[in-house]
Parts: structure tokens; C-alpha cells; sequence
């Protein structure tokens, strides 16, 4: 079968890619048959045979989705390997808040009334929430001066979570339990709460949508050039398609050969390798021979379906290709009405269609771990304007 | 199917061109999410910066907690007329000094003079006026409405909050018994009610039989018809204002509470008495009138100055009520002296002498003066004895002057004579705190008084008394402490069927002010 240490795509200029140790336990969890079909060149007694496209088998190779991989434990903000820093903070936090609702309760019992701001353990929760929120702020700033080296960006990053909810105890407690009056604090008190909010939101979404991400698109790359890769894709594929696929003769002018007239052997396209869970993106040389017959269907399913939706992603009447079952089936039946030769061209349109369909959902995952910003910094800075003006007010008028 | 679209030729088949190919300063280019998220931020910081704008031009409502009680509503837009700045107003803040508590109490001081609550407190444990009247609570808010525990933090160990010389102007003796609420077993009873210190003689249990009998029952009363006091005995003013409508003036008279004890409220308009509710500073209806021998029993009790039985006595022959010793006997001598005229005019027939001399009187002047002698020392045992009836009787030694008889040198003259001293009767009788009665007016006045209620008027009888007329003097008949937790308690489950006990206000203040905490008993009591 195939070699264990070869991808799909392991040609490169015309040699195999040299051997790569792999670790016994990837080996084992990549058994598991993955939920699509996948498209591959199967190889006569294990030797590599550039072009000759015997057949469609079934996927065994490459990192099942949906499984956990390598590495996971390690995409949690709160836990995994950073337990006991977190433990550490989780006490901290847990002390001062006791040790802070202690006083407020104590000073409730013996004035008998509920302490407000401006009461000694009022004010002192007042303060330490004033320089927890401005800490906060600080991480603003701090990413854009990270060459100053003012610690970890980690140590940022968990100071920021951890003291901010610190800071909830604190600002209740010196807001009287939310008893408050003036429209100004009310603001203020709601524009808190709104932040903490979605902090937490975003905190809980970066508990689990990294490794969601890791899992679910192994092909991931950067938000901003998801469609800008899918465009070359679809570039990448419309030349293969032009050389390997017959004219349609229902469509005046089609000059899809000439696309590579310089009379070259090879196309170097786009070729994709799957490694440890990680789908990376490689350049493949193909042999370019003159055009099968029979493969009409193909390119009219690759014009039709395949390239609106490589270039647009899912939406209104894409909605076939963008399921990986429907896909699958799709492809299967087009290799059935196809020659054989062509499994080669068909594989690289579903590994197309595959990669868009990553990108479509790393999008809706990008959105939901990058949306809950949206809330949390402006109204953040609305929460410094705020507190930037409660805290004269609230002195001159103690 | 459609027509596939033109093919595209690539841009490029080497490698290199397909690596040119690539955005390589993408992240110069700001994405959607980058650029929301400036907008939004300029956005925020907009809104935060018109927020603070709108609440530079309308302060009360941003920046205050609340708007400020009527009664300073006046001065809601001027923060700084009880705000000093950057100087707190609370006692409970970490920068609170004598010289800011003093500042922040000067401006409420300007309107508002209060006494000190006590003479042994110790006045750096005084908080300032706004540790206690908390404002911007609402319009309807009131400032007096202050939390137990401002009492509490005190009075919970109060022997450690002040001093030992105690002065008599507090009233009556405090102990040191921690309250921390008002219930039977946090909170003493009402010193107040611990003895009666009136010196009037009064049976409420006879005056309200019927027909103010000694009889211990109404039936009893009707069997002794001789002793029954109808409405026919009394005046015709007095028949109108007690008989009953559709009573006979024969009918036997039935007192009521209301017949002696009455309220503002209930009086008719245009009566004076009203005002004195008014200057005793207590709301209308909270106290009873003060009860007056000239409105509440000179009806019955006529003060005859012979035993002329129980007719209707002769108006001119009445002795006035509240008269002093020396005003008596020029009264009685007066009277003495007329009804000698009137029986034997022999002394007016006498030539008048020429230098008329005390001793120098004629043999019938001599036996006009025995004779007046003899009907004042009557009238005074028979007056004496009038108001032994009511009141406890001091011995008094007037003086030859002032009296109408000019040779008037016997000793016995002078000696014999009694004044009434003050019936010393509470007015208020709570004198540490405030009892409206207004809102109790949906009680039975036995409720809270049931010791004057000739049904349950079995103390203990003194010698010389029929049974069932106890003196009123000798107990107190106010219901305590035990009887005000029934209701003012918190809200106590009960039975199905049965009253639910307690729900009515227990706090503090409910009964007890601070600054004159004993606020109804003087004039020009701070708010």
C-alpha cells in the first residue's frame, strides 16, 4: 500500500520526497478511516509512477477530523500545561476576593448599612478595580510595544484574565451590590459588566474553538488569505483542467489548450501534504500529456460547480459542494462516467473543494474567536472614558 | 446546464511565479475585523466622551445617586450647597476629620438646630448629619427614616458610648441594657410606665358603669336605683352633650372614653382646645386632649359648698375649680356673708359709728361676724371634704389679709385651710418616645387600656373603697412593650383563620426620635 512516510501529493520535481520519521502514534490514530472518501493514487507495488491514474481508493492516510491531535492540550487559555500557573491564580484571586468581601461584610455589620463608594472598604474596592481596569487597558498598548520586552505575552495574557475577574468582586462591592444611582455610574457599572462579559464569552470560546480549529482544518492558514488562496486554487485548476480536459464544443472559442502552449511536459500546480495532522500546501508538477477523451463531464462539472465554488465558498446555490458527503458523492459519480485516467484531475478537484470547504469553516471559527473583540475593546475604551470622568466626580462630590 | 464559463489562462507555471503570486504584506492591508474594530472603538470613545459631555450639562440626574427629598428639592441643581468639595460628607470614609465633618454639618446646620441626643454621649463617636439622613433616596425619601443600626452601634453595649454624669434634662433614668431591636427580649421595658406619678383620686372602673355606680356590674347598678346618676340630673347643655340621641332624661348615664378623652380631630369646628395640639408638636389626633375638671366633669361634680343634696346645684354657690387657698376663703366668706344678710338684715339697720373699729362693732355686728364664722368653717369642712373626693389635700395658714371680715383676728381663721396641690397627671406619658394615636384609632381603647375598663377592674381595692373602684393613681393602666410587639413585630405565620401576627413597622424611629428624642414634650422641636 502506501508508504506510510509518503503523502498524497509526493511528487516534486519528478523525485519523492525523502523519508520522514514518524511517530508510532500518529500512525496508529491516523487508521481510523476518515468520514470522506478521499481520491488517491494508488501505486502499483509501492514504486512510484508519476501519472499513471489507475483508480479511486479510499483514504486511509491523513488525520481523521473531528479527532483530537497532537498538540491539543496545549490550545486552552485556562488549563493543559498552564494548570498550576492558573492554580496559582485561581488561589490568589479567590484570597483577595475572600479577603475583600470579609472587610466589605464586616463594615456592612458594623455600620449597619450597605457600605457604598465612598466607605473605607468601599473606596479601597474602588481603587484596586480603578488599577485592575487600568492594568487591563495596558494590554492594549503592550501589543503594540512588545519589543520592550515587558514579560511574557502569556504572563500578559493571564494576569489580564485573572485580574480582571478579580476585579468583578471589587467593583460590586464598591458599587454598593449594584445599588447605585446616576446615570453616569449606571453607565459606567454597565459598561463594566458588558466587558467583563465578553471577556468571559471570548475566554470560554478560546477554551475550545483553537483545538476546534486545529482538528477541524488541518489546512488551516491566514484568515486574511483564505480567499486569496482559493483564487490561485481555482487558477491552478482551471490549467489543469484546459489541458487534460476535452473542448466543450457547446462553447464558442474555447481555447482552454493553448493555456499551456509553451509546449511543456509538466504543470506545476498547487499540491497538498497531509503530515502529522497539518495539511500544508506544496507545489506539484504534473505531468501534462494531450487531452483524455471522454473527460467532457468534467470539465463542465468544474466550470459549473467546482469554480463558482472554489472562488465565492458556500452561499445560495453552492450548497452541493460544500458538504463533504455530497461532495463525495459528487466526485464518485463523475470518476464513474469518467475515464480512468482522469482520477488524478478528479482527486485534485475534491482536494480543492476540500480545502475550501476548511476555509469556509476556519472563516465562521475565525469569526466567532475574533467577534466577541468587537464588544470588548470599544467598549472598553467607553469604559476608560468613563471611569476617567467618575473618579474626579465622585471625589469632588465625595 | 449553463455553459461553462470562458476558460482563464494561469498567470504563471513556475514555481516562482506562483510564489510571486502570493500576497506577501497582506497584513499591511487591514481586514474587515481590523477595520469594525476601529470604528467601533472611535465609536465607544465617541459615546463615552458625549456621555460624560451630557452629564456635565444635566448633573443631578449623571452624576448624582438619586434625586434629593422634597424637602431639599430646592437645591438640586446646586450641588455645592451641601457638598463641600473633595471633602467627605459620611463619617464612614478613610479622609473623614473633625475639620470635614465640621464643614459638611455646617451647611445642614444652617437651616436645620438640633440638640444634642444625650449629655453623656461622647461626641467623637457623633457621626456627621450625613452618616445618618442619607439623602438623594427619591423625592418622597424621608431623611428621619435612619437604618437600627445607627442607634444600634451604640445602644448594642451602650455603657461603652458615654460618659457616667447624666443630666436631669434626659429624662428618665436610662439603663445600660443592650437594645438591638425591639422586641420583649432586646429592648427594656418602657421606663415611663413604671409607676403613676398622678396624685388624682379617679376610678375609671366607676365612671364608666353605668350610671357611675360602685356596683361591680350594670345589673347590680340597675338593682340600687337610688345610687344611679341619670341624664336628668345634669344641666341641659351637659344633658345634650352626653345623653344619647333618643335617651331619656331618666335613663341612667352611660360614660364613654370619648365622653372625657378627646381628640383633635373629632372636635367641632372653631374649638380653641385644638391649638394645643398644635403647640405640644404632635401631629392632630395623636394625644388626647388634656382633660379639664370645666369640660369633663364639672357635669356631675357641681363643688356645692353645703350638702344641699343632689339637685341641681346653684351656679353662684359653686365653688371655682382650681382655686387657691386665700381665693376660697374670700369666696366662702363672700358667700357666708350674703346668706347672713339675706336671713338677718339687723346689722344693716345699725347707725353707722363714726370711727367704725374692728372691736368696736355693735352687739349685732358682733353676732353677724359669729355667724359668718360659723357658715365658712362649715362650707370649708364640706369643701375640703368636696375635694378629698379627687384630689390629696395639703394644710395651708393663711393670713388675716384678704379676708372680708376686717376684725377677723381669731387664730382659727388662719389655720384650717388647704390648698390642692398639682394632680401632677402625665400629659404624655411616654416620655422617651413618640405614640401617635391616630393610627391606632381602629383598637378598642381596651386594647391598650384595658386596666380602665370596669370589666376587667379588679386590682386591688383600697380600704374604704367598694369593690370595683380602684384608684386610678395607684396603677398605671397603659399597656407596655408586651403589648406593642403583638404588631409591631415582624410578620409572624399564623394559622389559617387567625390574625396574623406582627407586619407593622418595629424599627427605631417608629417610636424614638434623636436629636429631643422626647420631641413631643417640647416646644420648637427640630424636623
Amino acid at each position: 500500500m502506501f508508504p506510510e512516510n509518503h503523502s498524497r501529493s509526493q511528487i516534486y520535481k519528478g523525485q519523492p520526497y525523502p523519508a520522514i520519521p514518524f511517530h508510532r502514534a500518529d500512525r496508529a490514530r491516523w487508521s481510523t478511516p476518515s468520514c470522506f472518501t478521499r481520491l488517491l493514487l494508488a501505486r502499483e507495488g509501492g514504486e512510484s509512477k508519476v501519472g499513471r491514474l489507475v483508480g479511486i481508493v479510499p483514504a486511509d492516510a491523513g488525520p481523521p477530523r473531528g479527532e483530537p491531535s497532537r498538540g491539543a492540550e496545549v490550545l486552552v487559555i485556562i488549563g493543559g500545561k498552564t494548570w498550576p500557573q492558573d492554580l496559582r491564580w485561581i488561589l490568589a484571586i479567590s484570597a483577595s476576593a475572600v479577603a475583600a468581601a470579609g472587610c466589605y461584610g464586616w463594615e456592612w455589620w458594623a455600620e449597619g448599612l450597605l457600605p457604598g463608594g465612598s466607605s473605607r472598604t468601599g473606596l479601597a474596592c474602588g481603587v484596586a478595580g480603578g488599577l485592575i481596569i487600568l492594568f487591563e487597558l495596558l494590554l492594549w498598548p503592550r501589543k503594540r510595544v512588545r519589543s520592550w520586552r515587558l514579560g511574557s505575552a502569556q504572563t500578559w495574557l493571564r494576569a489580564h484574565i485573572w485580574l480582571g475577574l478579580l476585579a468583578v468582586p471589587l467593583v460590586l462591592m464598591h458599587a454598593r451590590l449594584l445599588l447605585i444611582g446616576g446615570w453616569l455610574n449606571l453607565a459606567l457599572m454597565a459598561t463594566f459588566l458588558i466587558v467583563i462579559a465578553s471577556g468571559v464569552w471570548g475566554l470560554c470560546l478560546q477554551q475550545f474553538l483553537p483545538t476546534m480549529l486545529l482538528e477541524q482544518v488541518p489546512a488551516e492558514t491566514i484568515y486574511e488569505q483564505i480567499d486569496h488562496v482559493a483564487r490561485q486554487r481555482c487558477r491552478d485548476l482551471e490549467k489543469l483542467v484546459g489541458a487534460l480536459c476535452v473542448g466543450d464544443p457547446q462553447t464558442p472559442h474555447d481555447h482552454s489548450h493553448e493555456a499551456d502552449d509553451d509546449g511543456a511536459e509538466y504543470a506545476v500546480v498547487t499540491g497538498f501534504r497531509a503530515l502529522t495532522g497539518i495539511q500544508g500546501k506544496v507545489l506539484e508538477t504534473i505531468p501534462v500529456y494531450s487531452p483524455i477523451p471522454g473527460t467532457l463531464p468534467i470539465r463542465r462539472c468544474f466550470f459549473s460547480e467546482v469554480r463558482p465554488y472554489l472562488l465565492d465558498g458556500k452561499g445560495p446555490g453552492r450548497e452541493g459542494l460544500a458538504s463533504a458527503a455530497a461532495a463525495a458523492k459528487r466526485f464518485a459519480a463523475l470518476g464513474a462516467e469518467s475515464p480512468p485516467e482522469a482520477a488524478l484531475l478528479i482527486e485534485h478537484l475534491a482536494q480543492a473543494c476540500d480545502q475550501r470547504r476548511q476555509g469556509d469553516l476556519q472563516m465562521r471559527i475565525h469569526r466567532w474567536l475574533h467577534g466577541w473583540l468587537l464588544v470588548h475593546v470599544p467598549l472598553s475604551v467607553s469604559l476608560a472614558v468613563l471611569l476617567a470622568v467618575h473618579i474626579p466626580v465622585a471625589l469632588w462630590y465625595w | 446546464m449553463p455553459p461553462p464559463p470562458q476558460f482563464t489562462p494561469p498567470e504563471g507555471s513556475t514555481s516562482r511565479e506562483q510564489v510571486a503570486r502570493i500576497d506577501r504584506a497582506y497584513f499591511h492591508t487591514p481586514n474587515g475585523f481590523a477595520v469594525a474594530r476601529r470604528w467601533l472603538i472611535l465609536l465607544a470613545f465617541l459615546l463615552g466622551v458625549g456621555w460624560c459631555a451630557w452629564g456635565a450639562w444635566d448633573q443631578p440626574r449623571h452624576h448624582a445617586p438619586g434625586a434629593v427629598a422634597h424637602v431639599h428639592a430646592a437645591w438640586e441643581h446646586d450641588c455645592e450647597a451641601c457638598h463641600q468639595p473633595l471633602s467627605p460628607i459620611r463619617n464612614n470614609t478613610w479622609l473623614t476629620t473633625p475639620l470635614t465633618r465640621q464643614a459638611s454639618d455646617a451647611a445642614c446646620e444652617a437651616c436645620h438646630r438640633v440638640a444634642i441626643h444625650d449629655s453623656r454621649q461622647i461626641a467623637a463617636e457623633v457621626g456627621s448629619c450625613a452618616s445618618c439622613h442619607t439623602d438623594h433616596q427619591g423625592r418622597s425619601a424621608d431623611l428621619t427614616r435612619v437604618s437600627d443600626q445607627t442607634c444600634t452601634a451604640c445602644h448594642a453595649q451602650i455603657a461603652r458610648h458615654r460618659s457616667s454624669v447624666q443630666s436631669p434634662a434626659d429624662g428618665p433614668a436610662s439603663s445600660d441594657v443592650p437594645i438591638t431591636r425591639f422586641d420583649n427580649e432586646h429592648h427594656p421595658a418602657f421606663a415611663s410606665l413604671t409607676e403613676d406619678p398622678g396624685r388624682l383620686k379617679f376610678s375609671h372602673g366607676r365612671h364608666m358603669r353605668l350610671g357611675l355606680t360602685f356596683g361591680p356590674t350594670a345589673s347590680s347598678a340597675r338593682s340600687a336605683d337610688a345610687t344611679l346618676w341619670t341624664y336628668g340630673q345634669m344641666a341641659a347643655g351637659d344633658q345634650a352633650r352626653y345623653r344619647p340621641e333618643g335617651g331619656s332624661p331618666s335613663d341612667p348615664v352611660q360614660l364613654a372614653c370619648s365622653s372625657c378623652h378627646e381628640f383633635a380631630p373629632s372636635l367641632a369646628d372653631g374649638d380653641l382646645r385644638v391649638i394645643s395640639a398644635f403647640v405640644a408638636g404632635a401631629p392632630p389626633g395623636a394625644y388626647p386632649l388634656p382633660v379639664t375638671f370645666e369640660n369633663h366633669c364639672a357635669a356631675c361634680h357641681a363643688l356645692p359648698t353645703s350638702g344641699r343634696g343632689p339637685g341641681a346645684p346653684d351656679a353662684s354657690a359653686a365653688v371655682p375649680h382650681g382655686i387657691d387657698p386665700a381665693g376660697l376663703r374670700q369666696f366662702l366668706e363672700g358667700l357666708a356673708l350674703r346668706e347672713s344678710l339675706a336671713a338677718d338684715g339687723a346689722v344693716l339697720r345699725e347707725p353707722l359709728p363714726p370711727r367704725p373699729l374692728p372691736a368696736s362693732a355693735g352687739a349685732e355686728g358682733r353676732a353677724l361676724r359669729g355667724l359668718v364664722e360659723q357658715r365658712v368653717a362649715g362650707s370649708r369642712t364640706f369643701v375640703r371634704g368636696t375635694c378629698q373626693k379627687c384630689h390629696e389635700l395639703e394644710e395651708a395658714t393663711l393670713s388675716a389679709t384678704g379676708s372680708l371680715l376686717p376684725a377677723a383676728t381669731d387664730a382659727a381663721m388662719e389655720a384650717g385651710w388647704f390648698r390642692v396641690p398639682p394632680t401632677q397627671v402625665p400629659g404624655v406619658w411616654l416620655g422617651k418616645a413618640r405614640f401617635n394615636h391616630q393610627p391606632h384609632r381602629s383598637f378598642s381603647c381596651q386594647r391598650c387600656h384595658a386596666a380602665a375598663d370596669p370589666a376587667s377592674a379588679t386590682g386591688t381595692v383600697p380600704v374604704g373603697l367598694p369593690e370595683g373602684g380602684p384608684l386610678d393613681h395607684q396603677m398605671v393602666m397603659i399597656a407596655g412593650r408586651e403589648s406593642c410587639v403583638v404588631c409591631h413585630a415582624p410578620t409572624q405565620p399564623a394559622p389559617h383563620g387567625e390574625p396574623i401576627r406582627g407586619g407593622a413597622r418595629f424599627d427605631c424611629v417608629e417610636c424614638h426620635g434623636y436629636h429631643n428624642s422626647n420631641s413631643h414634650l417640647f416646644f420648637g422641636q427640630a424636623p
